[in-house]
């Protein structure tokens, strides 16, 4: 049983032996080897955060924007391919407008999720399509269940909602220091927005492979409870306090296992 | 084994007969970690399976195998969960536009037909790929009372009395064809017992409410997911039963 998929990775529409699909798989590569992002859900609104590797001098900063807005309430941000994700956000703004079109009311955050999971996964379906090589992580506001949600659809049409989510090169080891920040602050409701936008500078940081990386330049985006969810981008100052914090406090290598063990069992995470 | 690569590509036979691309897809729907159960009562049916949550930072009360597709239908599916949701939407869009255009719900079987010969279409057609699921579905109707098919990626579909698919499958088979006699006379809490029971023989320890989806549907009620409180009841039941 080939692991390489070697013979059975030209289309979507074939299975391997082993009952995989390789192009997705590799669709998925692409995002894996794109700037690392980050999705972290507080007590009073959800953050959006990405790393965009410096690739000329000659770029203008703030130019090569990785995150959109959906609707009023709803933004996403796109890893992997950006012209990819573009597409991509084409199609949420298009379903959340046909929405509000049919029914009169903004688009509920599990629908759009359903709807973009479908859509994406289409494409892994046909011999004449391929898959996006994007993941989007988007956060949106739920006005009956009262609730702000994050969620991550993956270019094989999978999507999860989540409490904190990465893609990118340093996915891995930044769902680690998520999960310990969550340990530390005792789940969501110990943590707020702007508490956020430092420890995702700070998780850029130190997942980033600091011989090889280029310099960077962050952007964020957040929808604050007290903000009546709007989604927009993280005020310029606060960006760069986070990126001085995040410069001069980054996490050593050594497991720290104080960290790990503190109430790991009794935290709760649901809502 | 096929000598010949062609057949892996698309959905042509091999020399020995074999569709090659039909058994992949299989494979890929039973080669998550769980398991599903489902058995039929008397004017009851349920199904049972694990509740995985891969990672501590996903909302597990968005992640649930258990779907509903009309008020006395319902489907649990195992296999890619995005071809899942492909899938359910099918499904639940074939059963509303059948009640639009008939004026009266989808009968179960009618549903599993339909849901298989559009899963047979992709076996023959180039055009699109199987969707990597096994679907279980439970229903009643005035027509046959309770059901449940098991529906598998190539388009087969089977009635049946107790089915299970995924990893344990054949041991909950065989755990299921000794007590096959019992069903008939089961009510609903007995139909949902005997779901957790084969669940808990084929896993061989004991699970918390919160590891286990459980749907049901009954004569006259609608379908419904047990809630935690639900299911603690019917696993102490089993206990005490088991004590007496």
């Amino acid at each position: 049983m080939s692991s390489t998929g070697a013979g059975y990775d030209y289309s979507c529409s074939q299975y391997s032996p082993d009952g995989r699909i390789f192009q997705v798989e590799y669709a998925i590569k692409a995002v894996e080897s794109s700037g690392t992002a980050i999705g972290l859900k507080c007590r009073d609104g959800i953050v959006l955060g990405v790393e965009k590797p410096q690739i000329s001098k000659m770029l203008m900063n703030n130019s090569n924007r990785r995150i959109f807005g959906i609707n009023n309430t709803t933004g996403g941000l796109i890893t992997g391919y950006p012209a990819d994700g573009r597409q991509l956000i084409n199609r949420a703004r298009e379903e959340a407008q046909s929405y509000e079109d049919t029914y009169g009311h903004s688009i509920i955050p599990s629908i759009l999720a359903n709807r973009l999971a479908l859509y994406t996964h289409y494409f892994t379906l046909h011999y004449s399509l391929r898959p996006f090589g994007t993941a989007l992580l988007f956060v949106g506001y739920d006005e009956d269940m009262k609730q702000s949600e994050l969620y991550m659809v993956e270019p094989n049409g999978m999507v999860r909602r989540y409490f904190g989510c990465a893609a990118g090169k340093g996915s891995q080891a930044a769902n680690t220091e998520l999960e310990k920040i969550y340990v530390k602050h005792g789940g969501i409701e110990g943590l707020t927005c702007k508490e956020a936008v430092k420890y995702i500078a700070q998780i850029m940081y130190t997942v980033r492979d600091s011989s090889n990386d280029k310099p960077f330049e962050l952007e964020m985006a957040w929808a604050l409870n007290e903000n009546n969810h709007k989604f927009q981008h993280v005020p310029k100052e606060l960006i760069d306090e986070a990126d001085e914090y995040g410069k001069n406090n980054i996490i050593p290598d050594n497991n720290n296992n104080n960290n790990i063990s503190e109430g790991v069992e009794e935290t709760k995470m649901e809502e | 084994m096929s000598n010949s690569s062609f057949d892996h590509h698309i959905t042509v036979f091999s020399p020995q007969g074999h569709l090659y691309q039909m058994e992949y897809a299989l494979k890929a729907a039973t080669s998550g970690n769980n398991t599903a159960v489902a058995v039929r009562g008397n004017n009851t049916a349920a199904f049972i399976t694990q509740k995985k949550v891969p990672d501590r930072l996903i909302d597990a009360s968005y992640l649930t195998s258990i779907y509903k597709i009309t008020d006395t239908i319902g489907c649990l599916m195992i296999g890619l969960q995005p071809d899942i949701r492909t899938q359910i939407n099918r499904v639940r869009r074939e059963a509303a536009e059948f009640r639009f255009d008939n004026g009266y719900p989808m009968p179960v079987h009618v549903l599993a037909k339909k849901i298989a010969d559009l899963n047979q279409v992709h076996s023959q057609e180039a055009s699109q790929r199987t969707l990597a699921c096994m679907c279980l579905m439970i229903g009643v109707d005035d027509e046959k009372a309770s059901q449940v098919f098991k529906i598998d990626p190539a388009g087969t579909f089977l009635p049946y009395k107790a089915v299970a698919t995924g990893k344990s499958e054949q041991d909950a088979m065989n755990f299921l064809e000794k007590k096959v006699n019992e069903f008939e006379n089961m009510d609903e809490e007995n139909t949902i017992e005997m779901a957790i029971s084969t669940m808990q023989h084929i896993l061989s320890t004991d699970f918390k409410p919160t590891e286990i989806e459980i749907g049901v549907v009954t004569l006259g009620k609608r379908f419904r997911v047990l809630n935690n409180e639900e299911v603690e009841e019917r696993l102490n039941s089993i206990q005490t039963k088991a004590e007496e």
